[in-house]
């Protein structure tokens, strides 16, 4: 039993529920790529539907197609094509599920878009919301204003 | 979920180690000023394990000066239970792993490059460290100097003497990955200096990319690489004992204008791919090819050799380069891929002179790359 079920694994197929209900169809060895859903498997062996309760559908598909095409072409030019607040999406996205390579692929992405800019451009892309006070922010300036130094008018 | 919301914080639900890690990439001048983006973001920047330094103006000492207090203060700023005077363990204490300390003096030849800070040297966390355009002193035996590292990238440096340099590739035994290039010494050097360094193998060194260095590197430390770049210079001494044999190598990288290329590839018995390039600007002979004797065709080429690439350059006779692409298919039985890097005015004559010619492998395809000639 244990045999035949290990000879199947590699075309067994596993059920992905995003967040909004949409459903995918995923091989087992691409599944096995997010380390959450391994865990989820080898928690509950007989599992063929798992719920992914923080992923939207649109950036489920995203991952896995990630996952079944990653090489270094594929890595370079695929950040390319994701505005900001999808890569944010798609990095919460890969930390949930615990994906080593496209949180990597997408740190680099994000640190590649905020690099050289100033404070306020960062603040504005990620909606930080700046809890400091006027003092407090001054006086933090003041303390690093060696490094407060050619960065991007922006 | 507030994926419906427009403006939402969505960066702040990751952790603090994901945030640092995207820090990690940038600049750490940069990394140092989010800590005025919000209260979380204020202490973030000191976590980061990398430091990330480049400064591409250096025209004066005076420049010089202030990087050095730069560094000098990043390093303080991450803990300041230390006096800035003691610089030498700020680094150790940081427990940073990745350094890319980039230098790049305008005119090199008029500046004398900075002095490497001794704390780098002490600094033991390291795991990846890239150093461009420092002149270092003194190093002290001392075989765990840097008993993570794994990268070590060195450009321009100035080591005082030979045994400062092996000794520093002496303090790091897991290192996989080395890339050198410019590499001088201020004292004289006699070429059998390096040979007691020899013993002392990178035993996990995969990768070896040694160019333009003009010393006689101890080969024999580099005999377990998977992939190898090196240039042999005109007055390399090549001597068959002096070679190991590179058990894991598949991938070689070598110039083709020194009798040597032919010679070294004796000592690579599985290599794969092999690439040829010329460095100097002189037309190459090798007497050894118009030999055709079976028991001096080395092993990789009948056995194990399937990609090879030659790159052409604008004085290379096109003799030569035919004399080697010709040995190479008549000798390379399991060859699948010949590629000639050339401009479209030779690849004619080229193309005529190899595409009949008869392959020692039924599957070889020969293929044609356009280049400007100029490139070398």
């Amino acid at each position: 039993m244990a045999e035949e079920k290990s000879q199947a694994s590699s075309s067994k197929m596993l059920t992905l529920k995003a967040s909004d209900g949409v459903l995918f169809e995923v091989e087992l060895n691409i599944a096995k790529e997010m380390k959450t859903v391994q865990a989820y498997i080898d928690d509950c062996e007989d599992i063929e539907t798992i719920p992914i309760p923080n992923v939207l559908g649109k950036h489920l598909a995203i991952v896995i197609e990630y996952i079944k095409k990653t090489n270094e072409e594929y890595d370079a030019e695929f950040e390319k094509q994701w505005n900001m607040d999808d890569l944010q999406l798609l990095l919460l996205a890969a930390n949930y599920l615990n994906i080593s390579g496209l949180q990597e692929c997408l740190c680099k992405a994000i640190a590649k878009r905020i690099e050289n800019k100033s404070p306020e451009y960062v603040r504005k892309v990620f909606n930080i919301e700046n809890d400091h006070s006027p003092e407090e922010e001054a006086k933090l300036r003041k303390e690093y204003k060696w490094a407060f130094e050619g960065v991007d008018k922006d | 979920m507030s994926h419906h919301k427009l403006a939402t914080d969505r960066i702040s639900g990751l952790p603090d180690e994901i945030l640092c890690h995207i820090l990690s990439f940038i600049p750490t001048k940069q990394a140092i000023f989010t800590s005025i983006l919000s209260k979380r973001w204020i202490h973030l920047w000191r976590h980061v394990p990398a430091l990330y330094f480049i400064n591409k103006k250096l025209n004066s000492s005076q420049d010089i000066h202030h990087f050095n207090q730069f560094v000098k203060a990043v390093l303080h700023s991450r803990d300041n239970s230390l006096s800035s005077h003691s610089i030498n363990n700020l680094a150790v204490q940081s427990k940073i792993q990745y350094l890319h300390l980039y230098l790049h003096a305008r005119l090199k030849c008029e500046t004398i490059p900075p002095k490497l800070p001794a704390s780098i040297l002490s600094c033991t966390t390291l795991v990846v460290l890239k150093l461009s355009w420092f002149y270092v002193d003194k190093v002290s035996p001392f075989p765990l100097r840097f008993p993570s590292l794994k990268t070590l990238d060195l450009k321009d440096m100035n080591f005082d003497k030979c045994q400062d340099f092996m000794l520093l590739l002496d303090g790091c035994p897991v290192l996989e990955d080395l890339q050198l290039s410019y590499i001088h010494f201020i004292q004289s050097f006699r070429h059998f200096d390096f040979e007691q360094f020899e013993n002392s193998s990178l035993r996990k060194l995969k990768r070896a990319h040694i160019t333009d260095c003009y010393f006689h590197f101890p080969v024999k430390a580099l005999a377990n690489v998977e992939f190898l770049r090196v240039e042999l210079w005109k007055g390399y001494t090549y001597l068959p004992d002096g070679f190991p044999t590179f058990h894991n190598l598949t991938h070689l990288a070598v110039n083709y204008d020194c009798n040597l290329a032919v010679q070294v590839l004796q000592h690579c018995p599985k290599l794969r791919n092999l690439e040829l390039y010329p460095k100097l600007k002189y037309a190459w002979r090798d007497e050894y090819i118009t030999k055709d004797d079976e028991e001096l065709v080395p092993i990789c080429l009948s056995s194990s050799l399937t990609t090879c690439t030659i790159r052409d350059f604008v004085s290379t006779t096109l003799e030569s380069l035919i004399m080697l692409a010709t040995f190479i298919m008549k000798k390379a039985r399991v060859l699948k891929t010949m590629t000639i890097w050339s401009n479209r005015k030779r690849f004619s004559e080229i193309e005529s002179k190899l595409s009949s010619f008869p392959r020692a492998s039924a599957t070889c395809q020969l293929s044609f790359q356009f280049i400007n000639l100029y490139d070398t």
